[in-house]
């Protein structure tokens, strides 16, 4: 990939910089003029020129009402700079040349009954007579006079409100004969003074005006997408995707508001200033000053708040946040009791506090109210935490019963309670595995068994038939007869081995699919008992059987039910003791039934009824009986695995097995 | 004279299988794998019964079963040391007509491939001429004849006590109904049942001694575990 040289949104940023301001000063331009002639002065649009306005009229009428007034009141005397003594209506008099102030605004005020005249003129060589100063004056084209108690002028459009000023220099016996006025306006202006200005503003405005709105839509264009350019230009680096932070932009935000507040306050008082000073390029110099200082104080805090932003380090960085993390920090680390102990306080102190102030009773509502949200508001809290509380029992007792499969989300809690969700998922996953894990290892002895059992039947076949053809030869001696008998036997004891090892290994691992119905216990026990009448003959026993007359369902899997019943019935004939009784009782309880079988062993029980029902357990020790010593051990899972209870009971000689299940 | 393939990998179980078979005047047969069966069924037109293991080298005797199947009608018993009961079904939903687990009792094999080859020549003779009604009831191979009193399992016939006959009368005559030991009580000596504990239970066992081959897994009368006792239905027709 090719390194970028330049970065585009960098420039494009620093573009928009440089135009903000141009079309900062256009936008207010154009927003002034609008409102300057909206507001001020309409007749500037009819208007030729400057001195056709409004605006100009009222200055300059201003202007004469202002000198009239002093000069009538005698109140710029000794305020001359100069005099002049010569002849005033046909009188000796005296000109006072007044030139402290000087504009481009001329006058010369004479007053035939005290002899003297006023003009703010030069004394020079040519103003030393009256005829001489009008004679300089009427060198200009803007003039207003008042001569013989007439006004001549060649203001055009004066109105009715403006030859009021006319008013000013008649006095009660009518025209004012004493007062000669000559004022004129400088040509071209060359005085800074308002009438400069003004003009420069009018000159301004009526350009400005026509295409103002036009003006306004294009500098708001140009600033919208100048300001998005620079928004999205923070940052930005060679480097795609990445915010390039400075040492200021981690300052704390609070000191760089601070800063720039400060900053912002020296530009504002410098433009400030500097207005109030009379001169022209000081006033520039030092207004663009203050202006520049505000314009890169304000370019600086925003890109150091949306570089934040983009980061995502705004709220980090502020002071505020720093405290509450170190508060948080100091409190986190605490143990529960600690912690207990500083939520408490603060409960205990906000309270007083609100407590003390109800008694006052300016603000005893508020107080109130404050109390009353103080003690919800904890309440709420506590409520809160008592429902993660009680999410991480459920979860806990879920577990308990057997259930690893919880929910139960750490990110949803806080403090300890998080601490404890984490420790009980843990738990609760490493239980889950230890539990998967077993029950695939149970599951691969099954297969294994299964598999073993498999190729064991194969040989195991050929020996069944090859003996069982060898009975029907005739056999050399007795000998022969007798040990051919034990190989029948064995191999025959050998089948029954392999079929119960995998029935055992099935039946202990639950890998058994059941059928489950309504079954009668009652039904199947005379079922079963029918099918070992012959057996239990054989040996001399008696079964004495003592049923419910009524029927006694249960739920179960009656081929199942029927192994465990076989196995037991077939345990009893093995190994009970010939010409004895043997019992069989079904009780039926209210939500119970029991079925009991008792019987007295041929041989000394010298084990635990635990030890009897483990796997290859048999009550003999010798191993010499038929039968693989599963059966019973099969019996009880069977049992357990439809929901019933298998029991074993041995008291000296007497076997006795329980089975109970549920009746529906 | 009855042809039997026999097919299974241990030789010495075919030899076996063959000592008993070929007692009972069978030919036998032999072939060692699925693909030496095929070629055997297929050169020999005249086969009656195919002994078929399922766990063999090259072809097993799932498939075997089922390319048979395509397209000859002979009876497959499956011979298998595999006793799971869905390795049972899996035998019989693909071809077989029986199932022998091993180790099996060499009487229980004879009978059944008496029993198939019976079916399979002269299927339906007696029961053709012994109709249904008339004081005859049956069920497939198993025909009660009430006017006789003759009780016919595959063609022999069956030696059975009153009671017994009376029961398997009661059952074959109301075939595919499951009764209660209290019912077939009530029914057969036709008075209120009390205390007949186990005497059915006992009765039952014996039927099932006389008329089935291997009584643990029988094929008529049905033993539904804490319910009751039924015939089965194996009449095709209805």
């Amino acid at each position: 990939m090719k390194k970028k040289l330049i970065c585009m949104p960098k420039i494009l940023k620093n573009i928009s910089y440089i135009l903000i301001p141009i079309f900062v000063v256009i936008l207010i331009s154009s927003i002034i003029s609008i409102m300057f002639v909206e507001e001020t002065d309409r007749s500037i649009i009819y208007a030729n020129s400057y001195y056709d306005t409004q605006s100009f009229k009222e200055d300059y009428l201003d202007n004469i009402s202002r000198k009239y007034y002093l000069i009538n009141e005698n109140e710029f005397s000794g305020g001359y700079t100069d005099k002049q003594s010569t002849n005033i209506g046909g009188k000796d008099g005296t000109i006072y040349y007044n030139t402290y102030v000087n504009g481009n605004f001329r006058y010369l005020i004479i007053n035939k009954k005290a002899g003297t005249a006023t003009t703010n003129l030069e004394h020079t060589m040519k103003t030393d007579t009256i005829d001489e100063i009008i004679g300089s004056l009427s060198e200009n084209s803007m003039y207003w006079n008042y001569t013989n108690g007439k006004i001549d002028t060649n203001f055009s459009n004066l109105t009715m409100e403006e030859v009021r000023y006319e008013s000013l220099f008649t006095n009660s016996d009518g025209v004012n004969d004493n007062f000669e006025i000559y004022t004129v306006l400088l040509n071209k202006l060359p005085y800074n003074d308002d009438f400069f200005v003004y003009e420069l503003f009018y000159n301004f405005i009526i350009k400005t005006y026509k295409i103002a709105p036009l003006l306004i839509v294009v500098s708001l264009i140009v600033l919208i997408t100048s300001l998005i350019l620079i928004i999205k230009g923070i940052g930005k680096t060679k480097n795609e995707g990445e915010i390039s932070l400075n040492w200021f932009d981690r300052w704390k935000l609070g000191f760089v508001l601070i800063l720039g507040m400060i900053l912002i306050h020296i530009g504002a008082f410098t433009a400030i200033l500097s207005v109030q000073i009379e001169i022209v390029s000081f006033v520039a110099i030092g207004f663009t000053t203050g202006m520049l200082i505000i314009y890169l104080t304000l370019i600086l805090m925003l890109e150091t708040i949306v570089k934040r932003i983009k980061s995502h380090t705004l709220i980090k960085s502020t002071i505020c946040y720093s405290i509450l993390k170190g508060a948080k920090s100091v409190i986190d680390n605490r143990n529960i009791a600690t912690k207990l102990i500083l939520y408490y306080g603060l409960f205990c102190l906000l309270g007083f506090f609100f407590t003390s102030r109800m008694w006052q009773t300016r603000h005893r509502f508020m107080y109130s109210v404050l109390l009353l949200s103080l003690g919800f508001l904890s309440l709420w809290y506590l409520f809160c935490k008592l429902r993660e509380f009680e999410k991480i029992r459920e979860a806990l007792k879920s577990i308990y019963e057997g259930n690893t499969n919880i929910k139960l989300n750490p990110n949803e809690q806080r403090g300890v309670l998080k601490e404890l969700s984490i420790y009980i998922q843990d738990i609760a996953g490493g239980l889950s595995n230890a539990v998967n894990e077993s029950l695939k290892s149970e599951r691969l002895k099954t297969e294994l068994i299964t598999n073993v059992s498999h190729d064991i039947k194969t040989p195991l076949t050929s020996i069944i038939n090859y003996v069982d053809l060898l009975k029907k030869e005739k056999m050399p001696n007795e000998k022969c007869t007798e040990y051919l008998m034990i190989l029948d036997n064995k191999s025959q004891r050998l089948k029954r081995l392999t079929e119960d090892l995998v029935e055992a290994s099935k039946a202990s691992s639950g890998n058994i699919k059941l059928k489950m119905e309504q079954i009668n216990i009652v039904e199947l026990v005379k079922q079963v008992s029918g099918e070992f009448e012959d057996r239990f003959k054989k040996r001399g026993l008696q079964e004495v059987m003592a049923l419910p007359e009524e029927p006694i369902t249960i739920n179960a899997d009656g081929r199942y039910l029927y192994r465990v019943l076989e196995n037991i019935y077939s345990n009893v004939a093995k190994y009970a003791m010939e010409n004895t009784r043997v019992y069989l009782d079904v009780i039926a309880h209210k939500k119970n039934v029991t079925i009991q079988m008792k019987n007295i062993s041929q041989d000394k029980l010298n084990i635990s009824a635990d030890e009897l029902m483990q796997r290859f357990v048999r009550g003999e020790a010798s191993r010499n009986t038929e039968g693989s010593g599963l059966g019973l051990s099969i019996a009880s899972s069977l049992t357990e695995l439809q929901g019933g209870k298998f029991d074993i009971y041995l008291d000296g000689d007497l076997f006795k097995v329980t089975i109970e299940f549920e009746r529906i | 004279m009855y042809n039997i393939l026999v097919v299974d990998d241990d030789k010495e179980i075919v030899k076996a299988v063959e000592i008993y078979l070929g007692k009972e005047g069978y030919n036998i047969l032999k072939a060692y794998n699925g693909v030496e069966a095929l070629k055997i069924v297929e050169n020999n037109p005249d086969i009656h019964l195919i002994l078929l293991d399922v766990m063999m080298p090259k072809l097993d005797g799932i498939s075997t079963a089922n390319l048979i199947r395509k397209n000859k009608a002979i009876p497959i018993i499956m011979l298998s040391a595999k006793s799971e009961d869905y390795d049972k079904i899996a035998g019989l939903n693909n071809g077989a007509d029986d199932y022998i687990t091993k180790p099996f009792n060499p009487l229980e094999l004879i009978a059944r491939v008496n029993s198939q080859i019976r079916r399979y020549t002269h299927l339906g003779s007696i029961a053709d001429k012994m109709q249904e009604g008339d004081g005859v009831y049956s069920s497939g191979d198993l025909i009660i004849n009430d006017n006789t009193k003759q009780v016919i399992v595959e063609g022999k016939e069956v030696k059975l006590t009153p009671t017994e006959y009376n029961i398997l009368k009661f059952l074959t005559k109301n075939k595919g109904i499951v009764y209660s030991i209290e019912q077939i009580y009530e029914n057969v000596w036709e008075e209120e049942s009390y205390g007949a504990e186990n005497i059915i239970a006992v009765h039952i066992r014996h039927i099932r001694e006389k008329i089935e081959i291997n009584p643990k897994e029988p094929k008529y009368l049905k033993v539904i575990w804490g319910i009751g006792y039924k015939i089965e239905n194996l009449n095709e027709k209805n």
